[in-house]
């Protein structure tokens, strides 16, 4: 006797077993009381059959060495505050540390850096980085006046953060649960119709130079904040780009970044295909698997100017974008002005709705 | 001429003593021989029976006793009332209210019948009014009741104002949804309507019908047990049902009471809310105060705006807490939203989720798309009953009502 091998269907609802009914002809499941079309059970088999577990594939960054003429031009700098590591090179006069402030930073022997792929030059000077500054100070809504006093433009650095930059090919099968909603009315009963979809999405998408900063001086919010970088302008490396600026040393690998970077472009991926999922209510990821291939990755810096400000004990950090003078940082609150902007909000709108509540005669 | 002068006025005197003491009854106001009240309660009935003669010259008495000799309750009044002296003035007028604990009977009735202004129509009014005491054998207060509403009706006289009852007690609670008390004051509420306006403001409750459709069931109600006020039996119902939790509103003559089907609608939802909570106390007297305050605006030549109207008087609990939500709830919520919305701008070092703007342009390539349909699911709810607006319909008896439904 021949063996057959029995194929087994599970309710795409419940998960129970489906059972042949053969006066409907459908696949019926006695849990959950719903039938499906064979037709149905085989589209959502072969969409199953596709899906694959997420994958990384990231090739393995081959680091280069400064030569021997490029690394004579440079000097090492530690910081005894921050423990910041940097180079920069002989035309530094004083110098004053990125991170915190400190001008007290100690020059040692250049070691232990590599040699970036490319370099995004700086775009804006100290005094446009500085006006960007003070534009983004006026913005800052409960900012103590006294504040700005504290910020002086010489204590502004040009620093190349040490930047990982992934390219990948990525493939992607992802799942979604959807609902359209439709209703109507007899004269006796009001009544909601609900269809449930299975929606599935599969294909690929690409990605360049998805940046993740490989400093762990660096914050990584700061560095994250400062995006888009113009990489039209990168440059393959060149010492003289890093005459009068501060170059940070990675001390965070590619492959420390790595999780990072996947999970960006999981993202990335999932709301790019969620996107093509239209005319429904309500979608919801159900399942999504994605996997990367010809993954590069590169080391690059790219230009921050930074600001150290003291305020009340307290260091306020800035880091402005060395290409389009984005500022981000974390601004002191005057407590006195918020609380004066919430007391003037609300008797603002208690004043309206005092009004709302005369006109509708509710007193 | 001495003598003449003395004569005269002491036979003036006798005159005098004489009339007093004729008119005086003989019997006491009160005979409570079933002993169905305490003597304070006794003594204080018996009081206010006795202003009644003195005040309006008619006996006005109560008779209370555990076995009736006679044939019936009418007979046995009117055989203590002829025979044993009650009575005032030439014709000996007055009221007895009898009451046999042993039959379980009671009655009042006037004397001489169809000679006074308590006409018979008048004394089964009395009797309707105390009704709901003598079934819940709190006698003290039927018997309150019976001097309240004596006394009332004689003030009327004295004011020449015309008397209006209805052929039916204006509310009867079947389905027992209220205690004695709460029925004795939306009775009261709903006879003042009748003797104010001279129309039927009445209330129905069963627990179980022979008819499913509550409007169908308000006309009947309304057509054959003889509501209505005046010649055109003017009036409105309000009918609700237990088994069925249906409730209807039904009016008649239609077009010409001031319930227009709007101000059903409008009743009906109002008391509706109450109806579902199972506050019926609320629901009658909301019912019964909204119709009064309809007939008052009608009065006066105005009509109630339902619209305003239902703001102020949908529940006080409710209007508080649109005002609670309008001066406290939003305000804050602005205030602490738009601060918070403000303060986010204190930090602008925000970690980026995704990688948007490092997709390689034109690269996204959908391979499969499938969008597969699973299954349905269909959910209805029944709608509320209205009719609202639509005009009038006719019931069983071929009258045109006005009126609304709904269930609760």
């Amino acid at each position: 006797m021949e063996n057959q091998n029995v194929k087994n269907y599970k309710c795409p609802c419940c998960g129970s077993q489906l059972f042949f009914d053969a006066a409907s002809g459908n696949l019926h499941c006695n849990s959950c009381k719903n039938d499906f079309s064979t037709e149905t059970m085989q589209q959502l088999e072969e969409a199953g059959a596709a899906e694959v577990e997420n994958k990384y594939d990231w090739e393995a960054y081959t680091p280069r060495e400064f030569g021997g003429v490029e690394a004579d031009g440079f000097n090492g700098y530690s910081c005894p505050s921050c423990g910041a590591e940097v180079i920069g090179d002989d035309t530094m006069a004083a110098t004053i540390c990125p991170y915190c402030g400190n001008s007290e930073i100690i020059k040692k022997q250049f070691e232990g850096a590599l040699r970036p792929d490319l370099i995004l030059p700086f775009r804006i000077t100290k005094e446009q980085a500085f006006n960007s500054f003070e534009l983004a100070c006026k913005e800052a809504p409960f900012l103590p006046k006294e504040f700005k006093k504290n910020s002086k433009i010489d204590k502004m650095t040009g620093v190349y953060v040490p930047f990982w930059l992934y390219d990948c090919k990525c493939r992607a099968n992802i799942n979604f649960s959807a609902e359209r909603v439709s209703s109507w009315s007899d004269s006796k009963y009001d009544y909601v119709k609900t269809d449930y979809y299975r929606i599935i999405r599969a294909g690929t998408i690409d990605f360049e130079k998805i940046p993740v900063d490989g400093s762990k001086k660096a914050d990584d919010a700061y560095m994250d904040a400062l995006e888009p970088f113009d990489y039209s302008a990168a440059v393959p490396f060149d010492p003289v780009y890093l005459s009068g600026f501060l170059a940070d040393k990675y001390d965070v690998s590619e492959k420390e970044s790595e999780p990072r970077a996947n999970s960006r472009v999981k993202k990335s991926t999932e709301a790019a295909f969620a996107e093509t999922v239209r005319g429904y209510m309500a979608v919801m990821p159900t399942s999504s698997a994605v996997s990367f291939s010809d993954g590069k990755v590169r080391y690059g810096l790219l230009p921050v100017w930074m600001l150290n400000i003291k305020y009340k004990d307290l260091i306020y950090q800035y880091a402005i974008n060395g290409q389009t003078g984005k500022t981000v940082g974390r601004y002191p609150i005057c407590k006195r002005r918020r609380a004066a902007f919430f007391s003037g909000v609300l008797a603002a709108s208690f004043a309206v709705c005092f009004c709302a509540a005369k006109i509708l005669g509710l007193f | 001429m001495k003598k003449l002068s003395s004569l005269f006025i002491l036979l003036v005197f006798a005159f005098a003593l004489v009339i007093p003491f004729t008119a005086h009854c003989e019997n006491p106001p009160l005979t409570d021989n079933a002993g169905l009240l305490t003597a304070e309660n006794a003594e204080h009935i018996s009081t206010l029976l006795s202003e009644i003669r003195e005040t309006y010259g008619y006996d006005v008495a109560v008779y209370t006793e555990n076995d009736n000799p006679a044939e019936s309750a009418t007979a046995r009044a009117d055989e203590l009332f002829l025979n044993n002296g009650y009575g005032m003035g030439e014709n000996n007028r007055g009221l007895m209210f009898y009451i046999c604990t042993g039959s379980g009977k009671y009655n009042v009735v006037s004397y001489p019948e169809g000679e006074t202004v308590l006409t018979t129509e008048a004394c089964d009014y009395i009797a309707e009014r105390c009704a709901p005491y003598l079934n819940d054998s709190d006698f003290y207060n039927a018997f309150l009741k019976y001097y309240l509403v004596t006394t009332d009706l004689f003030e009327k006289e004295l004011d020449g104002e015309e008397f209006r009852f209805g052929k039916n007690p204006p509310l009867i609670d079947n389905a027992g949804l209220l205690t004695t008390q709460e029925f004795v004051e939306i009775s009261d509420m709903l006879y003042n309507i009748r003797d104010e306006y001279d129309i039927d403001v009445a209330v129905y409750t069963e627990n179980e019908t022979d008819n499913s459709d509550a409007q169908a069931k308000a006309d009947d109600i309304y057509d054959y047990n003889g509501y209505g006020m005046g010649e055109n039996d003017r009036g409105m119902i309000y009918y609700v049902c237990m088994s069925t939790r249906n409730y209807a509103l039904s009016t008649y003559p239609y077009g010409e009471t001031p319930f227009s089907n709007e101000a059903c609608d409008y009743l009906g939802g109002l008391c509706r809310q109450y109806l579902s909570e199972g506050d019926y106390y609320s629901t009658f007297s909301k019912y019964a105060e909204t119709a009064e305050l309809i007939l008052e605006k009608d009065a006066g030549g105005e009509t109630l705006d339902f619209d305003s109207y239902a703001v102020s008087s949908s529940g006080e609990g409710k209007h508080y807490i649109a005002l609670i939500i309008l001066l406290v709830v939003i305000p804050l919520a602005l205030a602490f939203g738009l601060t918070a919305h403000k303060q986010k701008k204190m930090n602008t070092a925000v970690m980026q989720t995704f990688a948007e703007q490092y997709k390689k342009p034109g690269s996204m390539n959908i391979e499969q798309a499938s969008d597969i349909f699973l299954y349905s699911t269909v959910s209805k709810t029944r709608r509320q009953e209205s009719s609202s607006g639509s005009g009038s319909h006719t019931s069983s008896s071929g009258r045109s009502h006005g009126g609304s439904s709904g269930s609760f």
